[in-house]
């Protein structure tokens, strides 16, 4: 019995021994939850937990603007066909927005260089996407309470400042766009594109309403880790003066021929420019924020001698001019503007710009893209790994604006005021008289403006000189809204330039 | 709810049958013996077994073998071995209590499609009554270890494309079975080893350890491995040490060394198109000296000048032969209960620049043991290991040395004792030798794998089976900039930076299985269950410093700036299988499953998705009606219809924001709805034997992929950038042919030859998103995988009459053909040989008010007058063919592989950009007659500033003879005859060539190219600079004790 008992037990230790190894196999197959949570991304239910993560989404609005406008795309490639840059390299489509004749923008979905203009559309709809759910939480009664108590009105201006910029920017560069605020639902489906007239419209209410809250609230933007505005924080009095230089670009910047800019309010742009608080600049970090024009190296774009010819005082930039395209050879600049050579010469630096001893470009591409001049204004910033400031705008793009109200108004002597201070305190040029004609001064005018503007701002050299009617003939006036999205909106691809329509055209236009 | 019911009653019946009492008083014994077909002399080591059962032993000297203690029973028996045709009988019963003897006679030579296949099908069954297509390749088939496991396919499986997109040590190939069904998921085909689903590249594993390689290629035969198998699945089996005799050890030591060199040695310009005077001098027009940096273009415009002064050919001095070895060591032995293959290797290869590279280096070290618990019960396990080490290229080399002219030195060294970073101030590159030899930059690589199964046969008619699989892949890289270092324009890396990265894969899979083997009359059927589980894990991490406060320390704490990252993933599957297997009399095979898959891939509210199959087959020379008995002696009409999917990318179904340093910001839109995409394949397939000597397997698929993977771009508006939805269908076909023949099967002489064929197209339908070009390949409506897309240079007077909206159709008289075949303004009296001869180049035809530079190819414009985007291309070939020989005439063992691909475009960057820096061969103008000289400006407009055109697409096809060996084999006699054979029973020689030789009229240096991007090499044609492919010849000796 006993001996029965113990060959039964080693049967079924025998049976059982192989037992763990299934089980083993249950257990990890019992441990299968599919449910796996993404630990790298979140979603937006818990990005935006706390009301602090929707403020912080709010805050993104300016960055977006940033990176949707002042780098490479559009920032070099608005520059090529304002003829303030050059470049025959073919990245970012800067050949092509450069070559002579003209030729219409390639709006293909599928066009290698599409990001000159896509990168802008959706920069800045993100932008109004964040600012505008931020709204949306805020009219749903969300508080943002910080140390200084209720700061809900610190997020309200800052959303609408950022609806405004980035919607003036649309209006700037595209024919049409979508208008999106707080106000629409896109449960309700996409709302349809609107002339840029009417987008820069929105524009202005939106930087208007930014204006009115952060003129009736204290508050400061925070600065430094989780800054709404680069590194240095704002306060609601900067903001509203960030908000006025703003318009004043835009009222004036949205013009597409020189008979729609002479349309303009002047006075009202006169208005904001002289609220606009002098310069402003935000912190390059090397990582996040940088800006094209300070960044690309003399191998990769040259100033144009359209930019700097005006100050030629060697006859060289009309001979440039009236040469074939092909036979516009580079020649050496002589000027009493210091910014463009020193005291020492002719081939000695200047403050703004530096002549180089050759052309980096294949001559086979077309000589007129030849220049020997390179913008070094902004060239710490590369040389500090895009470390330093980095201007939103110069007080002197507001004097300029003002000058032209006041040109436009008839006061040349008052215009020549304003055009007097970087002529003298920049260039160390003689101060014009304020006798000088009208052509005198709006020569100068234009000169001024964007070589003090050339290798900092992007976007805007290229809307002035579309409003002054001289960009090149064939020149696009506008971008179209990318292929890839007309796709998206159900909408037919067309495009400007070249003939196709949509362009520069004479008289409004350089040869 | 159901799959729950299905594990606990897999797992409830697997503890009953273990808890079922054991009959050993009762046993069986099956005894026999194996002999040559050829000789009639008995073979030993013979593997003989009970089909589907852990039963199974060696045969002794005298070529004998019994099995004792089997469970009574009908069973099929298998005697093998390798060089000889498998035998089996089936429906052998094993009597209660008593013995029964099985005698085989195994032929030298079989048919490919005669063999058993395990991959795709219930149980194991014999090729000819597989109802669909499953290729299978023996260690026999493999005389020559690849490079890379997959690389082995090469050639030799019809539909199996294999492109090596670079020839860098260390690097993987990229494969495709039959088509490419997804646009976004890849072409990679499932790889099992062993029973281990691969997480990770297959280069850390060793083409030396092969056993056997089974391919199924398409959604009908994958459908058993469900969601992850709709490209199809590579089964692996590693060697084990069955095949010894019983208490027999045997040690094999192998070393291959030899030399790896290009094949093809890359050319740059020797003349370039500058005024210089006959001291060499830089001059300009009126002769006056002048610098480099404003050197004048002679007035010609024509690359024909040599250079006067000492000219270096920075291409040839670069490549060396590197050298190449590859040893491996391994120790078999075979008990009655328990048989162990271990092996050890080790594999270098410096590449063909080892002056500065020391290419990749591997060891790996394997252990496989089955051991025999009880009669009925086997324990079998594998074990693998692998370390390796590359030093990538910092710079890569085949880019920068082609942009540098002739006269000037790379070797000149700066006042530190560098190579000179800028040596011509000119350029735009730099020095690629500086990079090389002062940055450092490595890869290290570690492989872990295990499998344990346990195989349980209560009965004659059961398999129980219970696999537990982990494979893991550590991958480690750095990165090292010294400080300083030197860079033309300011840099990040001028202080110094280091990286560091880490990351692994993990992946544990389990099977628990019941396969159910009745006969009923004529009837066999086969019934296997299975459930799996699969557990996939990814961790990545980087670290970087920058600006180090140190000089010459390497650590992540000397950096002023530091940067880290991660991320990880998790995978969890689960599926329940159920397959039936039906053979009526070896005539009528029908074949059904269905599968039921899981993934936390799958969007939550689409979490579970049924894959299925049915095949049928007719063995017609089975049939007593059948009249060529004596000829024909297998005619199998066969049909399969299954569905397989392929499953999303990890993130690709959640909503994800990003939240970084500038806050949170909207990333994709989530899809709930997210399911893996559907293959539908159904094949057509003939097999036909004639006289067991010639096989030929005729394979017509049609596949319909729906439920594609697409990021849908939504509109800016949204904030988010895009969806992955399922939209869009890839329909496929493919023709394939697979001929075997043995010429001759004598036993001191064998010729064994095969030939594969295939053709493959896929094609783009109901396309949901806009067309977008990725390199230069179109994603459209209507449009093959493979079609080229850029713009095009007319070549006709039709392409004048669509251009621009035909505004030059009336003025076609001013058009010409020049020698290249382009469409040039020539004005209306010149002709286009007249550019030299009356000075026309560098002027201008008006023609329509529009200014067209004299000579110069037009690229064809839409109606709005902007560039078209045309078809320029096509990448697939008209079809590929391999073929293989293998001779052995008494010690001497021939073998052969030649592969073609016939057409299919390729797209060289490789040749576009030194257009840039008049630095092609195709600038030269020397040796021209002046009608067809042009300047560089005529190639400027060839070059279109990089942009994707006609001009850079050429015919990728060749012909290559990828491998050959001709070695010799010492019998036993003869090393005895020496000194008593110093041990060794065996001893080969052989003489091995790889990528020997290729014909093809392609200008780069291989045609065999790939780049990245969705499909992997294999689907990239572009030629982009890579390291290319090179060819090796070793010497290699392999000795047996």
């Amino acid at each position: 019995m006993g001996r029965r008992r113990i060959e039964r037990e080693d049967i079924l230790m025998r049976r059982f021994r192989f037992v763990p190894f299934l089980a083993l196999l249950a257990v990890l197959a019992a441990c299968m939850d599919m449910d796996v949570v993404n630990l790298n991304q979140p979603d937006a239910e818990r990005a935006l937990a706390q009301p602090s993560d929707v403020e912080a989404l709010l805050a993104t609005g300016y960055y977006r603007f940033w990176n949707g406008t002042q780098k490479t795309s559009p920032g070099l490639s608005m520059a090529l066909p304002a003829n303030e840059l050059t470049s025959s390299w073919g990245n970012f489509g800067m050949q092509d927005l450069g070559t002579q004749p003209r030729q219409a923008w390639d709006n293909s979905p599928t066009y290698g260089y599409r990001v000159a203009i896509t990168n802008a559309w959706s920069n800045l709809y993100q932008a109004i996407s964040n600012v505008t759910d931020g709204m949306v939480a805020i009219n749903q009664g969300l508080k943002f309470i910080g140390p200084a108590g209720d700061e809900t009105p610190r997020a309200h201006a800052f959303a609408k400042f950022t609806q405004g910029i980035a919607h003036g920017w649309l209006a700037m560069m595209y024919d049409q766009a979508i208008i999106f605020d707080e106000t629409l639902n896109l449960e309700d489906g996409v709302p349809d594109p609107s002339p840029y007239d009417e987008v820069m419209a929105a524009a202005i209410g939106y930087l208007e309403e930014a204006i009115q809250v952060a003129e009736s609230n204290a508050f400061q933007l925070p600065g430094g880790d989780g800054a709404w505005i680069s590194e240095r924080p704002l306060t609601n009095t900067e903001l509203a003066q960030w908000a006025h230089g703003y318009l004043a670009r835009y009222l004036a910047a949205v013009a597409r021929t020189p008979a729609v800019r002479a349309q303009v309010d002047w006075s009202k742009v006169a208005f904001h420019a002289e609220r606009a608080g002098g310069s402003a600049t935000v912190e390059g970090d090397g990582a996040f924020w940088w800006f094209a024009a300070g960044w690309y190296p003399a191998s990769w774009i040259r100033a144009a001698y359209d930019l700097l010819g005006p100050a030629d005082e060697s006859g060289g930039y009309q001979a440039w001019r009236a040469a074939p395209l092909m036979d516009r050879n580079v020649f050496t600049i002589e000027t009493s503007d210091r910014r463009i050579h020193g005291e020492g010469g002719p081939t000695t630096v200047g403050t703004y710009f530096q002549r180089l001893g050759s052309s980096p470009f294949p001559p086979a591409r077309g000589n007129y893209f030849q220049s020997l001049y390179h913008g070094i204004r902004q060239q710490f910033h590369k040389d500090t790994g895009a470390a330093g400031p980095m201007p939103v705008f110069y007080k002197s793009e507001m004097d300029l604006l003002r000058a032209e109200a006041r040109l436009r108004a008839g006061d040349i002597p008052g215009a020549v005021d304003l055009i007097n201070i970087t002529r003298v305190e920049n260039g160390q040029m003689e101060p014009l008289p304020g006798s000088i004609s009208a052509d005198e001064a709006w020569k100068w005018l234009k000169y001024e403006k964007l070589v003090e503007m050339s290798f900092a701002i992007s976007g805007v050299p290229f809307a002035e000189r579309r409003g002054w009617g001289d960009l090149i003939c064939g020149t696009p006036l506008h971008f179209p809204i990318p292929g890839g999205e007309l796709e998206q909106l159900g909408l037919p691809n067309y495009t400007f330039g070249g003939g196709v329509g949509g362009e520069a055209s004479p008289p409004d236009c350089m040869p | 709810m159901f799959r729950r019911l299905f594990v606990a009653s897999a797992l409830v019946a697997a503890l009953l049958f273990l808890a079922a009492p054991p009959l050993q008083a009762q046993n069986s014994t099956i005894t026999g013996l194996v002999v040559s077909a050829e000789t009639g002399q008995p073979l030993a080591n013979a593997s003989v077994y009970l089909e589907g059962t852990g039963y199974g032993t060696i045969t002794g000297a005298n070529g004998r073998y019994t099995i004792t203690n089997v469970t009574p029973g009908t069973y099929t028996v298998v005697a093998s071995i390798l060089g000889f045709a498998d035998a089996r009988r089936a429906n052998l019963v094993a009597p209660r209590g008593g013995t029964v003897t099985s005698d085989f006679t195994l032929s030298m030579q079989v048919l490919s499609l005669q063999e058993v296949v395990v991959t795709g099908v219930a149980d194991p069954t014999e090729g000819t009554r597989v109802p669909f297509t499953v290729a299978r390749l023996s260690r026999a088939d493999l005389p020559v270890p690849s490079q890379n496991l997959v690389q082995s396919l090469q050639g030799r499986v019809a539909g199996a494309s294999v492109v090596s997109g670079s020839g860098q040590p260390g690097s993987g190939a990229s494969i495709r079975l039959r088509n490419r069904l997804s646009v976004n998921t890849g072409v990679s085909p499932l790889i099992v080893v062993d029973g281990v689903l691969q997480s990770a590249s297959t280069i850390d594993l060793d083409p030396n350890d092969i056993e056997s390689i089974e391919v199924v290629k398409g959604a009908a035969a994958a459908s058993l491995y469900g969601a992850r198998a709709q490209n199809g699945v590579i089964q692996i089996l590693t060697r084990r040490g069955r095949d010894v005799g019983i208490n027999t050890t045997r040690v094999t030591a192998r070393s291959e060394y030899g030399f790896g060199m290009l094949g093809k040695q890359p050319e740059i310009a020797m003349h370039h198109h500058y005024l210089q005077n006959d001291a060499g001098q830089w001059v300009d027009v009126n002769g006056n000296v002048v610098d480099r940096g404003n050197r004048m273009i002679q007035p010609s415009r024509m690359m024909d000048q040599p250079y006067r002064t000492q000219v270096y050919d920075n291409m040839k001095e670069f490549f060396d032969p590197g050298r190449t070895m590859n040893t491996t060591l391994n120790i078999a032995r075979n008990t009655e209960a328990t048989n162990f293959f271990f092996s050890v290797g080790d594999y270098r290869e410096t590449g063909v620049m080892p002056e500065f590279n020391d290419g990749y280096q591997r060891q790996n070290f394997r252990l496989n043991l089955d051991h025999r618990l009880r009669n009925n019960l086997t324990l079998g396990i594998t074990s693998f290991y692998s370390r390796s080490a590359r030093e990538n290229l910092p710079t890569n080399p085949f880019w920068s040395l082609r942009f540098f002219p002739p006269d000037i030195s790379l070797r000149v060294r700066d006042e530190d004792g560098d190579y000179q970073v800028w040596p011509d101030s000119t350029m735009l590159e730099v020095n690629p030798l500086y990079a090389l030899s002062v940055r450092e930059t490595w890869n290290y690589r570690s492989r872990t794998q295990g499998s344990a199964s346990l195989r349980y046969n209560p009965t004659s008619w059961l398999n129980l089976e219970g696999i537990v699989a982990f494979d893991r892949s550590d991958r480690e890289s750095y990165s090292y900039y010294p400080k300083p270092y030197k860079t033309i324009n300011p840099s990040v890396f001028n202080d110094g930076q280091y990286s560091r990265d880490y990351a692994f894969d993990q992946g544990i899979n389990g099977t628990l299985q019941a396969a159910l083997i009745r006969t009923f009359g004529d009837l066999t059927s086969r019934l296997r269950l299975r459930y799996n589980f699969e557990r996939d894990d990814y961790e990545g991490q980087s670290s970087t410093a920058r600006e180090f406060r140190v000089l010459g320390l390497r650590s992540l704490n000397n950096g002023i700036q530091e940067y880290v990252g991660g991320s990880l993933t998790q995978v969890r599957s689960e599926s329940m299988l159920a397959a039936l297997g039906l053979d009526y009399g070896g005539r009528y095979i029908v074949d059904g499953l269905v599968r039921s898959d899981g993934s936390s891939l799958f969007g939550p509210d689409d979490r579970w998705n049924t894959y299925y199959r049915v095949a049928l087959a007719w063995r017609m020379a089975e049939e007593e009606w059948w009249p060529f008995h004596s000829f024909l002696t297998e005619f199998k009409p066969r049909f399969s219809q299954g569905t397989a999917g392929a499953r999303p990318g990890f993130s690709w179904r959640y909503e994800t924001w990003s939240v970084g340093t500038t806050g949170p910001s909207k990333g994709q839109l989530g899809n709930r709805l997210l399911r893996p995409e559907l293959s539908t394949e159904t094949e057509y397939g003939l097999d036909l034997i004639i006289q067991d000597r010639f096989s030929v397997e005729l394979v017509y698929a049609d596949t319909e992929t729906k439920d594609q993977l697409i990021p849908i771009p939504l509109p800016g508006v949204f904030g988010y950038s895009s969806q992955f939805q399922n939209a869009g269908v890839v329909r496929a076909k493919a023709y394939e042919a697979t001929f075997e023949a043995l010429m001759v099967s004598r036993p001191d002489f064998s010729w064994r030859t095969g030939f594969v064929f295939d053709r493959t197209r896929s094609t783009l339908h109901d396309w949901p998103r806009s067309c977008y070009v990725t390199s230069v390949f179109y994603r459209c409506e209507g449009n093959d995988f493979g079609h080229m897309y850029g713009r095009k240079f007319m070549r006709s007077m039709e392409d004048l009459q669509n251009h621009w909206g035909g505004r030059f159709a009336e003025y076609a008289n001013q058009f010409q053909l020049n020698d290249d075949g382009y469409l040039v303004p020539v004005g209306e009296s010149a002709s286009w040989g007249d550019g030299v001869s009356q000075g026309l180049w560098g002027t201008n035809v008006v023609i329509d008010g529009i200014s067209l530079p004299w000579g110069h190819p037009m690229i064809q414009r839409d109606e709005a007058g902007v560039f078209d985007l045309l078809q320029i291309g096509d990448a697939n070939p008209r079809f590929n063919v391999g073929w293989t020989n293998n001779m052995r005439w008494r010690g001497v063992q021939i073998f052969t592989l030649w592969n073609a691909k016939v057409g299919g475009d390729i797209y060289s960057e490789t040749r576009q950009w030194p257009y840039r820096d008049n630095m092609s061969v195709d600038q030269v103008q020397v040796g021209k007659p002046q009608d067809r000289q042009k300047p560089i400006d005529y190639y400027a407009t060839l070059y279109n500033t990089n942009a994707t055109n006609s001009h850079f697409v050429e015919d990728g096809g060749y012909i290559k003879l990828r491998q050959v060996s001709v070695g010799y084999r010492f019998s036993e006699s003869q090393l005895q005859r020496v000194l008593g054979g110093f041990g060794m029973s065996a001893l080969s020689l052989e003489l091995i060539g790889r990528n020997l030789l290729t014909f093809s009229n392609y200008s780069g240096i291989d045609p065999e190219v790939g780049s990245g991007g969705a499909g992997g090499a294999t689907e990239n044609p572009y030629d982009s600079f890579q390291y290319p492919n090179f060819r090796t010849f070793t010497l290699g000796v392999s000795i047996e004790f």
